[in-house]
């Protein structure tokens, strides 16, 4: 089912256009990663979808539906920083929340517990770490269980603890069937937790598709031998290998997702070559994102 | 409706500046109808004489005067209800609450309702603060002949209690659109207390204005609410004293309200947040 689509979302500012007839469609159980350079359009599309920017043109429907407060008490966003009172506490701040989204009372302990801001519950957020007042926030976009999460950088200023515990959180979160929407800048953070991904560059939508046919298109075989002159002929002579880099001694080959170790092991055994190292390794979203914006350029 | 009062209720309640606001508003409502006898009292210990009548002798607390005596003079103080609103409205978009409280659900429409309720609130709570200042001082030094006219006149509560209406909703919309607290509340301060009395005088008074034109200081944001309460105490020097209320000077400010809300709301709509 559709959670969201958009027609050729614009937005511009005086000079700039920071959002270039963006289209692209989300369905439900999807974690959706939004990636980007700083300055790509993420919190501009995050913003527009949530009604706080006002697009310059284009449009967008939440659950099939135009978008009203209706349809976003049904998401539960953050957006770029954590916006609480300062001299209210995270119970009192909850509540606020709990009545805008007519969620039940009973349930601010129960997120707060999730987030594990339940023993500092009642100090002002004024005292909160930057790790708390992200959590915090996180706990609020909870609140009324939404069908829907809109993360934008939520593991932003966080120390590396912060940061495992946040993508635990989403993980499990992801788990429970609720869509995902998360835009960061870490492409290491969408490679592990997101389903999905969508690349953006100057407001233009530059790629989106599965995070595993990318990292499948993304897979690398290392190779070496004691013969490295005979490995590269025997290896140009098959047609699974698509390149080949030297690297530190070895070969460092991108191959057709069908060709396994074993099936160039098996090979090469015929050509009698012997193999002194070989390894499949796993891509990774960086130089697939990287590839993207080069292959743009 | 109730949904938003107990929203703007939940933000406020915990928030020091408020009820210190409040009650500094309160305070001085208090002063300035318990005090007019002290005053009083004070003028005649230093030997004045009003063509030789005794001051404690003036009729200030006398109904049905007494409303129109008091409003006036509390209205005076109303700048420190804006700057409770433009503190509540600054925090919120200092905050990015407004932001927040959009993406969690809430219309536009009703955030603005919220201030609304808050501004009709804070409106109710002074006006209802005057008429019992006004009734306990009223029944004790009103003439006892004019007890029976205690009604007569009470409108000017409900002038007062619009006359703040409309300054709050104006003090929103400068907020709305300045979007810095402190130099919104300096410069209302300013413009209330100094810059729009000094060009009321010289359009009412200066010789060489043309005659014409000097109906525009009406039309001001503050002196249209200055009007709404003619000043009452020429009435002791035997001048006729207007004791209705001007309609004029209603439709000016009605007009202002309807100004006020509506830019606010665009405010909100087109702008991002």
């Amino acid at each position: 089912m559709e959670i969201l689509s958009t027609t050729g979302l614009t937005k511009k500012y005086r000079k700039l256009t920071a959002l270039d007839h963006l289209d692209f469609q989300i369905e439900r159980g999807m974690v959706f990663g939004l990636l980007g350079p700083n300055g790509s359009g993420k919190t501009t599309t995050l913003g527009i979808l949530l009604n706080v920017i006002q697009a310059t043109s284009g449009t967008y429907r939440w659950f099939g539906e135009a978008p009203s407060a209706k349809s976003r008490k049904q998401i539960g966003a953050i957006l770029e920083m954590p916006c609480f009172l300062p001299y209210m506490t995270a119970t009192q701040s909850l509540r606020v929340i709990a009545e805008i989204k007519e969620a039940p009372i009973e349930s601010i302990d129960r997120v707060l517990d999730v987030v594990g801001l339940f023993d500092r519950r009642d100090d002002a957020f004024k005292t909160y770490s930057l790790g708390m007042k992200q959590r915090l926030a996180i706990a609020s976009a909870l609140l009324a269980n939404p069908p829907v999460l809109i993360l934008d950088e939520p593991t932003n200023g966080l120390d590396p603890k912060g940061i495992v515990e946040i993508r635990e959180l989403i993980t499990e979160i992801a788990q429970s069937g609720k869509t995902i929407i998360l835009a960061s800048h870490l492409l290491d953070e969408v490679q592990k937790v997101c389903s999905d991904f969508m690349v953006l560059r100057k407001g233009k939508k530059l790629f989106q598709g599965s995070v595993a046919d990318a990292l499948l298109h993304q897979k690398n075989i290392e190779i070496g031998s004691t013969n490295m002159e005979q490995l590269k002929s025997a290896l140009s002579e098959h047609t699974g290998v698509e390149s080949l880099t030297e690297a530190h001694g070895k070969y460092i080959l991108k191959v057709d997702p069908t060709l396994t170790t074993t099936i160039l092991s098996q090979f090469l055994f015929d050509k009698k070559i012997i193999i002194s190292h070989l390894l499949q390794t796993e891509g990774s979203l960086e130089k697939e994102f990287l590839e993207i914006l080069k292959a743009e350029e | 409706m109730l949904k938003m009062i107990r929203v703007e209720w939940l933000k406020l309640k915990y928030y020091r500046p408020f009820w210190i606001l409040l009650g500094m508003y309160a305070l001085l409502t208090l002063v300035v109808c318990f005090g007019g006898m002290a005053f009083l009292t004070w003028l005649k210990n230093e030997g004045a004489d009003f063509k030789g009548y005794n001051p404690t002798a003036l009729p200030i607390y006398d109904f049905p005067d007494i409303w129109q005596n008091l409003t006036f003079l509390v209205s005076f103080f109303k700048i420190i209800l804006a700057f409770i609103v433009i503190m509540s409205v600054n925090n919120e978009l200092n905050y990015r609450i407004v932001r927040q409280n959009i993406i969690d659900g809430l219309d536009k429409k009703d955030w603005l309702l919220s201030k609304l309720t808050l501004i009709a609130s804070i409106s109710a709570f002074a006006t209802i603060l005057v008429f019992f200042g006004g009734l306990i001082m009223g029944l004790i030094y009103s003439h006892p002949d004019a007890k029976s006219l205690f009604w007569v006149n009470t409108h000017f509560l409900i002038v007062y209690f619009f006359d703040l209406f409309i300054f709050l909703c104006f003090a929103m919309f400068l907020s709305l659109l300045i979007r810095k607290g402190p130099l919104v509340i300096v410069g209302l301060f300013m413009y209330t207390l100094a810059f729009e009395p000094i060009a009321v005088l010289f359009i009412y008074y200066y010789p060489n204005y043309p005659e014409s034109l000097r109906f525009l200081a009406d039309l001001l944001p503050v002196q249209a609410l200055r009007n709404l309460t003619p000043f009452p105490f020429k009435r002791f020097l035997f001048y006729e004293v207007e004791d209705t209320v001007p309609l004029m000077a209603i439709a000016i400010a009605t007009i202002w309200g309807i100004f006020n809300i509506g830019m606010s709301y665009w405010i909100l709509k087109k702008r991002d947040l």
